[in-house]
Order: structure tokens, then C-alpha cells, then sequence
């Protein structure tokens, strides 16, 4: 299988050329983003590329502070790019004046970690969700109305929260307007920054299944950032795993979730709580896959980022950096950033007790 | 829920005594205490539009032969309640008929001040930068400046006339206006909510008039009445100087200036009229901060 792999410095995702039919409604290329700190300058999102197609959904995981909310925020043009593109549609965000790419705004949107943060305290319901419109002047008052009520029945908001202020409603409710805020201009793409994470363990889910059917009925774009990988699990067509503001793996969502080949992947996956007595037991032994903390980013580790925790460092790990390498695989593109995967792969074959069985179920 | 709520009703750090000095007087007040207060502004109101319902005597009618009549005396025109002054004149009239003019200027000018203040505040909390700056230092230099004398250099130049009340009265307040909703932008600006609306893809006139701006909205309404009593204070300061408000017209702040000589002989043409404006001005003050508080505890 390793004869199949290709060496070089392609990007993460492999993104398609131009005349390729695949190519994405969303290209990110080459992205960096740097912060000024006290402690010093910090690169945010270190050089990350991905690409989306229409009514395909990419699951973004890492840990917190890894730069997935920096980057998304990024995509949406709320902090200025020291370097790369990003795409909409052909159009190049970064390059456009301000004023056209306020215009552009409404074919990408966002879903905000914080739901009741994200609401303006002092509007009511239906003028937050009717706000894009109105901003992109779509329509006339009366079709306006009739969109916010088709976007509220579409996230499952009942007619009467209508004129309640964001403080009224339950926290999964607040989430719901949020997104229909973000749906009701029809975009193209929609980024949801952790969309779940601030809430309640049993809204959770109904938020989930919400996205999950507005994709299918809607066609959007979805990148979906998360740090829990169940929810991206079920969501995902394909995943990217974040870590230290690059993307150390990418791929389909069962090809990373059954078989992941970047040990910092196979940390976190393993890492992912089981009920089951044998997946416990396996437990204790993952846990030596994600270990310590995340290095700080004013300092980050020479060579591969992730060489401090992982298990399988050497000299030549903390000497280069691994280019993001391509896995040719039967069921598509699948990435990674790792000077020892093909060892690694080996090791875990000769003592099948690690990730793939367990995945597999 | 209950979290937010405990959040809010947590005290401010950092009070003044000044602030406890406030606050023991709005706990005095109780919970209906504040309708005494909104009643004597409503009366205020009320005989600023129509004084002639509330003034027992015509307040131009001089009557020689009751100069300078206590409070409580009586002339052939009948009870004097608040005395009258050299001219005859019944003072409880003449306050009544100043309260239209006072409260003009004191109303007008704040509202000026406060168009300036919100505006430039909102530029440069929302923007920062080299505009915040600019914005504050202006506000800072004209702090600085001794606005009061500068007023009584310019109502002497120009010649003193409400016009130029209007000019010199709001340029003392807008500065205080500007320092509270710039403070206010700079807090709301880091919401996620103001960058939803970015994302949303709103123009910065709709972030700044639409979001920005109900959310200031009330600190700002609970800072206009304080500061109508604040420049109802500056303008009876110039018409005491003589700068102010020039007779016929009249407002408290001249009558207090009219009573000024007779002061060994007649206290109240004086004094009177002073506790008037002492009293609004308290009244302006503690609604106000009774609203910040009630605001501020419930959301």
C-alpha cells in the first residue's frame, strides 16, 4: 500500500486544478494568519489549504487553541490574511474592496460558537433573522417577512418566539435563530464555528440533526468546526485534523475515522470516551498517544508540531518539518503531515489491536 | 439564565462615596419614591407650556406700592405666596414664567451636546485608533479649557443671546456624553454579536446606528437627565454673570442674579428661586440614577 503514497508538497486536500469538475464553491489557499501578543507574534493558522464542493460538508477537529476558530474567521474575511487566498464562487475575498465584499457577504455565512453572544440583546427574532436581507437589500418587505418565516420553520423555531427578544429564548432556541440568520440569505457556504459546543448535551443533538437537514434541502457548502469528533463524525463527508494552526491530516470521514495514520489523529480518536469494557481498556493504552500539553504558540516546536507528544519522535522529526504528503487511496483524497506514517501503519498492522478494529465495528 | 442575572446584580467594584452618598438617597426613596420625582418634573412640564394656569398674578405687572413684599404678604392684588421683588413684580409668577425658558435651553442644549458626544463617541469606540484619538483629545482639550470663561469671553464678544447659549452649553457637555459611549462602543464592539453582524455583511452606518446604538441607548437616556440639571446649572452660572439670559426674558438663573443686591433685604427673591433650581437639578439627578440602577439590576 505505502508504493501508492506520492511525496511532495501538494496541498493538504489535494484541492482540484482549475478545469477540474471538482472544484469547490469555497478554495482556501495557503492560508496564514499572524497575531501580534504581548508575549510576541504568533502564527494563528500556519499555511492551511481546503477546499469545499457544493452539498459537501468538511469537519474541522482539533484541540482548542489549535487555530480552527481563527481560521474560519479567516474564510469569512474578520481577520486580515498575512498571506494566501480565499475563494467564493471564483471571487478572490482577500483581493476585494471593502464595499464588494460586504456585497459578497450573503453567499457565505457563518454560525457563531456563542448563540446568545451572536444575537444583538436588543433586536427581536424575526428583525435578527431578517437583518441579512434587509442589509443585502433582497427582496421587499413582504417577501422578507415571508423568508423569515420560511427560515423559522426551517430550523424549527415556533411562530410564536417571533417578537421575543434573544434573552427569552432557551440557549438551543438562540442557536436556532443563529442559524437561520445564517440560512435565510441563501448562501453558498456555511462555516458553524462549534455550533454545538456551548450547548446543553441534549440540545445538542436537535441543533445537529437541524444542520444536517439544511444542508441536504438548502445544497450548502458546510465547513463544521468542532472539537467533539462524534458530532463531526456524523456529519462529515470528509475531515480535517488541525493542530498547531496546520492541518496534520485530511481525508474521507470513514477513511480518518477507520483507519487514521497521523498519531496525532490516532490520539484523538482513541481519546473519543467508549462504554464498552474492551474500548476502555484500549483507552489506557491510547492515552499515551496525546500527551502533555499543547506547546505554546509563541514557541512552537522546531520541525514536526506535534514531535513534543508523540510517541513515535526522533531526530529526524524535531530536524525538518514534514511536507503535507498524499495517500493515494481507493476512496479519495486523504493527506498528512508525517515523516513516519508508513512505520507507524506497519507497527500497528503487526499488533492489531489499535484503532482501525475499533473503528470498524 | 440565573447565571446572567447573578452576573448583573454582582456590585460594582470602585464606588465613591459620592456614588454611596447617590445610592443611600435612592434607597430613601423606596420603590414609589421615584413617582414624587417624575410628579414635580411633570409640574415642571406642565408650566413651562402653560404658565398662565399655574401663575396667580401677571408676572410683568409692576405695583410699586408692593415693593419687596416677604413671602406670605398680601397686596391689593391679593396673596403674594413667594413675596415679590423691587418692582412689585409676584415672584411665584416670574419663577413659573422662567421655568419655559429654563428648561429650553437646559433641554435643547443637552441635546445637542449629546448628538455631538454619541456621535463622536460611537466613531471612535467602534474605530479606535487614530480616530478614537483624535476624537478624545478634542474632548480632553476642551475638558481642559476653562469653558466657562471662554463662554463668558464669547457671550461678551458676540453679545449675549439664547442662540449662542446653545452654541457654548452643549459644547460643555458633549465631552462627558462622548467618554460614556465611547467607553460603551469599545466594551460592545468586542461582542460577538457586532462581528455576526460584519459576517452578516452589514455596512458600518448599520453596525453603528442599528446595534451600536440601542445597545448605548439607555446609559444614554439616564446621562441626558442628569445633564439637563448640569447645564441648567452652567446657564443660571452665565446669567448670574450677566452672560446668560438678558431681561425681559427670564429664567432662574437670572432671577437668582436680580436678587442678588437686595440679598440683606429680600433673601427670597435670592434664595427662592435658587432652592427651585437646587431641587430640579436634585430631581433631574436622582431619576437618573435611579433608572441606572433599576437598569442595571434588572436587565
Amino acid at each position: 500500500m505505502n508504493g501508492a503514497a506520492v511525496v511532495g508538497t501538494v496541498s493538504e486536500t489535494g484541492a482540484p486544478s482549475a478545469d477540474d469538475p471538482r472544484r469547490g464553491v469555497l478554495e482556501v489557499n495557503d492560508v496564514v494568519v499572524e497575531f501580534d501578543t504581548d508575549g510576541g507574534r504568533i502564527t494563528a493558522v500556519d499555511g492551511v489549504s481546503l477546499h469545499l464542493a457544493t452539498g459537501e460538508t468538511l469537519g474541522l477537529v482539533g484541540e482548542s487553541g489549535c487555530g480552527k476558530s481563527t481560521l474560519a474567521r479567516a474564510i469569512m474575511q474578520l481577520v486580515p490574511m498575512q498571506r494566501g487566498s480565499v475563494r467564493l464562487e471564483d471571487t478572490d475575498l482577500g483581493t476585494l474592496p471593502r464595499r464588494e465584499l460586504r456585497r459578497m457577504r450573503h453567499r457565505i455565512q457563518m454560525v457563531f460558537q456563542d448563540p446568545r453572544g451572536s444575537l444583538d440583546p436588543r433586536m427581536s427574532v424575526s428583525t435578527l433573522i431578517g437583518e441579512p436581507l434587509r442589509v443585502h437589500s433582497i427582496g421587499d418587505r413582504t417577501s422578507r417577512a415571508r423568508a423569515v418565516a420560511e427560515a423559522m420553520e426551517l430550523v424549527g423555531l415556533p411562530t410564536a418566539v417571533a417578537d421575543r427578544l434573544p434573552s427569552e429564548l432557551s440557549g438551543g432556541q438562540q442557536q436556532r435563530v443563529g442559524i437561520a440568520r445564517a440560512i435565510v440569505t441563501d448562501p453558498a457556504v456555511l462555516v458553524c464555528d462549534e455550533p454545538v459546543s456551548a450547548l446543553d448535551v441534549s440540545i445538542q443533538a436537535q441543533i445537529i440533526n437541524v444542520l444536517d437537514e439544511l444542508r441536504d434541502e438548502l445544497d450548502l457548502a458546510m465547513l463544521f468546526i468542532a472539537h467533539d469528533l462524534s458530532v463531526v463524525r456524523h456529519l462529515s463527508d470528509r475531515v480535517a485534523v488541525m493542530y498547531l494552526g496546520q492541518i496534520v491530516e485530511t481525508g474521507t470521514a470513514s477513511e480518518v475515522f477507520s483507519e487514521p495514520r497521523h498519531p496525532y489523529t490516532q490520539g484523538l480518536i482513541t481519546s473519543v470516551p467508549r462504554a464498552d469494557a474492551a474500548s476502555a481498556a484500549r483507552l489506557q493504552t491510547a492515552r499515551r498517544l496525546v500527551l502533555g500539553e499543547l506547546p505554546s504558540l509563541l514557541d512552537p516546536p522546531s520541525g514536526c508540531r506535534y514531535r513534543t507528544r508523540c510517541p513515535y519522535a526522533d531526530d529526524e522529526c524535531a530536524a525538518t518539518e514534514p511536507p503535507p504528503e498524499a495517500v493515494d487511496h481507493a476512496d479519495g483524497l486523504h493527506s498528512l503531515r508525517c515523516h513516519h506514517w508508513r512505520d507507524i501503519a506497519a507497527r500497528s498492522e503487526a499488533q492489531p489491536s489499535s484503532n482501525s478494529q475499533e473503528q470498524a465495528q | 439564565m440565573s447565571v446572567i442575572v447573578a452576573k448583573r446584580t454582582g456590585t460594582d467594584p470602585g464606588r465613591t462615596s459620592q456614588h454611596r452618598v447617590w445610592s443611600r438617597l435612592i434607597e430613601a426613596l423606596g420603590s414609589r419614591g421615584w413617582i414624587l420625582l417624575v410628579l414635580f418634573l411633570v409640574l415642571l412640564v406642565a408650566a413651562s407650556i402653560v404658565p398662565d394656569v399655574f401663575a396667580p398674578h401677571d408676572h410683568e405687572t409692576q405695583n410699586l406700592r408692593a415693593r419687596l413684599l416677604a413671602p406670605g404678604e398680601s397686596s391689593p392684588d391679593g396673596l403674594h405666596l413667594l413675596g415679590t421683588d423691587s418692582l412689585g413684580r409676584d415672584l411665584f409668577s416670574r419663577m413659573v414664567i422662567g421655568t419655559r425658558l429654563t428648561m429650553f435651553i437646559a433641554v435643547t442644549a443637552t441635546l445637542i451636546g449629546a448628538a455631538i458626544g454619541v456621535l463622536f463617541g460611537l466613531l471612535g469606540g467602534y474605530f479606535g485608533g487614530r480616530t478614537d484619538r483624535l476624537l478624545m483629545r478634542l474632548g480632553e482639550a476642551q475638558t481642559a479649557m476653562p469653558m466657562f470663561l471662554v463662554a463668558i469671553l464669547l457671550l461678551s464678544l458676540l453679545g449675549p443671546s439664547v442662540g449662542i447659549l446653545l452654541v457654548v452649553l452643549p459644547c460643555l457637555v458633549w465631552p462627558i456624553f462622548a467618554r460614556v459611549v465611547r467607553a460603551e462602543a469599545l466594551r460592545l464592539r468586542e461582542e460577538t454579536f457586532i462581528e455576526a453582524s460584519v459576517a452578516t455583511g452589514c455596512s458600518t452606518s448599520t453596525i453603528l446606528g442599528r446595534h451600536l446604538l440601542p445597545n448605548v441607548a439607555p446609559r444614554i437616556l439616564v446621562l441626558c437627565v442628569v445633564e439637563i440639571g448640569h447645564v441648567m446649572l452652567s446657564e443660571a452660572g452665565l446669567s448670574f454673570l450677566g452672560v446668560g439670559v438678558q431681561p425681559p426674558d427670564t429664567t432662574w438663573g437670572l432671577l437668582i442674579s436680580e436678587g442678588r443686591p437686595l440679598l440683606a433685604v429680600a433673601w427670597w427673591l435670592t434664595i427662592l428661586p435658587g432652592v427651585l433650581l437646587g431641587i430640579t437639578v436634585l430631581v433631574l439627578n436622582l431619576l437618573g440614577r435611579y433608572w441606572e440602577s433599576r437598569s442595571g439590576a434588572a436587565g
